[in-house]
């Protein structure tokens, strides 16, 4: 009979098989969204502007030549782009969401495959987190959730969210690494309380993971070794609690999900907390020595190096400043024709998409659609006479 | 064709003048207005329903046909459905046939067993119609019937099944319970009776003559036993008469070839969510007991276990999270992922999604 392991299960997953790339390939990704949104926008401006000079140009014939738009970078949108998934995590504590962590990556994803030229992630937030609460099955109305948001309506809310879920190619999945902390938790407190077994490759007995665990090196740098078993169970929980810290912040805010399976997210994150112990719950995994345990240790490495570098969920007043500066460059680099989402989902609601049609057709036909519906409630039809002014 | 109106007796006449005589009493509906006609299946003669009250009330009698010397009986009279009796007659053997030879096609092996089932089974039709050897033929339709009276039934109780409801099923099933239950009061009573007569025999006995009369009461006692054993074996006998001729698959008369062997369907497999797949962890074993402040609150929390939450599935979900994916290293499988390109749905995906994502888009909206 066939066997399956965990990274089997996980590789079955849509975050393995549809959102795990390799840094080249992010970073491609990123450049060529980033290229064919800057495209986009020129080409909508310049459109809008031609449109512009063909109505000047009947008064006046001295219209100004074209200006070359300066767009977004990618570590510009980058930074945005975290900036507001900042925001998301700061809406989500306000709203007391437990879905924070769902709606970040939701726009992360979405922002892979979108600039946030083409869609100002300040429309978008909203309702990653609200399509969140529905994923994550947390759910809550529309009307109470947009009570709480300023300025904003529930149609503000709905409208990007297909183009939303486009964006997440329908996949709502997303694998969190919280829970396996949490069971990586269990475990070491077992192991440190002598109760517990390490994995089916290491026949060593419980009180032997005990004394083992007593003599482990102080964490980061600290010269207190701890002297018993208590004394351990309290490190493994202080160490639990960092972990969890950056888990919430730095875990989110990185690329750690596209490049890390969150196994290996939990445990970098415990080696950032409390380095000793996250080598000695490694090594009691692989006790002897085996291919696998040094591309782990290093995968682990720059994982945590990742981890380290996050952009800061409080950001400093040099960030926001900078921030401004990108947020004023959008004002101008923004595609046109994809600020007003309420409208565009308004529209494709009502008319579908039908190729080759006029904008004017479209509103002339809802005209005289609404026309036809006012005289239809009058009770006895059009009034009479009205057309000869009498 | 030409049999049954030689024994007729009457010559052809038109239907009209024979609808409106009676060929016994020859009262016509001129005088009687009422006048039904009726016909008894042995012999297909027809006649007026004054004429079978007349002569069949007292019971049993010939039919009063000229040459026809067929024992008829009242209760068999019925009304003819077809203007043709040559018709009438047919509808009834083959009728009569089919209800012994009721096998269907999904029994056969091959078409073209079924089809030679078919033809034989058509041929003693055929026999019966035209009075071709009837007596082999009645011999082999009533061994037949005999040796396969439990697939004729079990056939009958399918068509039935699937002509009438669920309900005429119930009732078919009813009506054969109690029919063995007739069966058995009848032996029953039977003996019963038996027994009363042998009382009566003995006292008849002891009254008559001027023997011991002890001695007859032993003597009739016996015979009484002898009797009722008598019985029991023959009963028996006739059962296992019955038995042997439906196992002595070897000497039967009569003998379909290519019938499918009845085969028992398998019973149902337990489901198995995974599909036949083991679930082995690498990394760890799950444990019973793990030290979690939090878990141990939750064991003991009515509000969480009334509703049926399990915390070894909390425990069993955490610990698996906590592994899954510790062996994929994304960077070298990604890598691998493209190189092996096109076939992947998932990179082809990924390329549409990361190539022309902006392009998507536009052509949704």
């Amino acid at each position: 009979m066939p066997q399956l392991t965990e990274d089997d299960l996980y590789r079955t997953s849509t975050q393995y098989r549809l959102w795990s790339f390799n840094r080249e390939s992010l970073l491609s990704l990123r450049s060529t969204t980033n290229e064919s949104a800057a495209e986009g926008v020129r080409a909508a401006l310049h459109a809008q502007k031609a449109a512009e000079q063909e109505q000047s140009s009947k008064q006046d014939s001295n219209g100004s030549p074209p200006q070359e738009v300066d767009c977004l970078s990618v570590g510009e949108e980058q930074k945005l782009v975290v900036f507001y998934c900042v925001q998301t995590m700061r809406f989500a504590d306000f709203c007391e969401f437990p879905t924070n962590a769902t709606a970040v990556q939701y726009l992360k994803r979405f922002y892979l495959s979108n600039s946030p030229m083409t869609y100002h992630p300040k429309e978008m937030m909203p309702s990653a987190l609200f399509l969140a609460t529905k994923t994550e099955n947390h759910y809550t109305s529309l009307k109470s959730f947009v009570s709480k948001l300023p300025k904003t309506t529930a149609e503000d809310v709905v409208a990007p969210e297909f183009l939303l879920t486009q964006g997440l190619r329908f996949t709502f999945d997303v694998r969190h690494p919280h829970r396996g902390l949490e069971g990586g938790f269990m475990e070491l407190l077992a192991l440190a309380t002598g109760k517990g077994q390490s994995g089916p490759n290491n026949g060593a007995s419980p009180t032997q993971f005990q004394k083992q665990m007593v003599g482990l090196d102080p964490a980061n740098g600290g010269n207190k070794k701890s002297r018993s078993a208590k004394e351990v169970v309290q490190r493994i929980q202080d160490a639990h609690g960092k972990a969890k810290e950056i888990l919430k912040t730095s875990a989110l805010l990185t690329d750690a999900y596209f490049l890390y399976t969150p196994s290996q997210i939990w445990l970098s994150s415990l080696f950032v907390a409390d380095e000793p112990l996250a080598r000695f719950y490694v090594d009691s995994k692989f006790p002897t020595p085996s291919t696998m345990k040094p591309t782990l240790l290093t995968t682990l490495g720059t994982c945590a190096n990742l981890l380290r570098s996050s952009a800061s969920a409080d950001p400093e007043d040099s960030e926001v400043k900078e921030l401004k500066r990108i947020d004023k460059k959008l004002y101008k680099c923004r595609n046109p024709e994809k600020i007003d989402l309420v409208g565009i989902n308004k529209a494709q609601k009502r008319e579908g998409h039908e190729d080759g049609l006029d904008e004017k057709v479209i509103k002339k036909r809802k005209l005289e659609r609404e026309r036809s519906e006012k005289e239809a409630e009058d009770i006895f039809g059009p009034a009479l006479g009205i057309k000869d002014g009498k | 064709m030409s049999k049954p109106t030689a024994r007729n007796g009457a010559p052809q006449r038109r239907p009209g003048e024979e609808d409106d005589i009676c060929p016994v009493c020859k009262s016509n509906r001129y005088l009687n207005p009422s006048m039904r006609f009726l016909i008894n299946p042995e012999c297909y003669h027809k006649m007026c329903e004054s004429c079978v009250d007349r002569i069949f009330s007292q019971g049993p009698a010939p039919c009063p046909v000229a040459g026809c010397a067929r024992t008829l009986r009242k209760q068999r009279f019925r009304k003819q459905t077809f203007e043709d009796l040559q018709i009438e007659r047919e509808v009834d053997v083959r009728r009569r046939v089919a209800a012994t030879f009721n096998r269907r096609e999904s029994e056969f092996n091959t078409l073209l067993d079924y089809n030679n089932y078919l033809e034989e089974v058509e041929t003693l039709t055929f026999n019966l119609l035209y009075n071709i050897d009837v007596a082999t033929t009645e011999a082999k339709l009533a061994a037949y019937s005999k040796q396969n009276a439990a697939d004729i039934a079990n056939n009958k109780a399918l068509s039935a099944q699937e002509s009438a409801s669920t309900e005429a099923q119930l009732a078919a099933q009813k009506e054969q319970a109690r029919l063995r239950r007739e069966a058995a009061t009848n032996e029953e009573e039977e003996e019963r009776r038996e027994r009363e007569e042998g009382r009566r025999e003995i006292i008849d006995k002891i009254a008559n003559s001027t023997e011991d009369p002890d001695k007859i009461a032993r003597e009739g006692q016996k015979v009484v036993l002898k009797k009722s054993t008598a019985r029991r074996n023959a009963a028996d006998r006739l059962r296992a008469q019955d038995a042997a001729s439906v196992d002595n698959a070897s000497a039967p008369l009569f003998q379909i070839a290519g019938l499918k062997p009845i085969t028992q369907p398998e019973p149902d497999k337990a489901y198995d969510p995974f599909g036949g797949y083991i679930i082995r962890p690498a990394y760890f074993t799950l444990q019973e007991q793990y030290e979690h402040p939090w878990l141990e609150k939750a064991k003991m929390d009515a509000q969480i276990t009334a509703g049926g939450y399990d915390v070894g599935e909390y425990r069993a979900r955490a610990m698996m999270e906590a592994f899954a994916g510790l062996g994929c290293f994304i960077e070298d499988e990604v890598a691998g992922r493209e190189r092996a390109a096109g076939a992947d749905v998932g990179t082809a995906a990924a390329a549409v999604a990361g190539g022309d994502g902006e392009g998507m888009g536009d052509d949704m909206l």
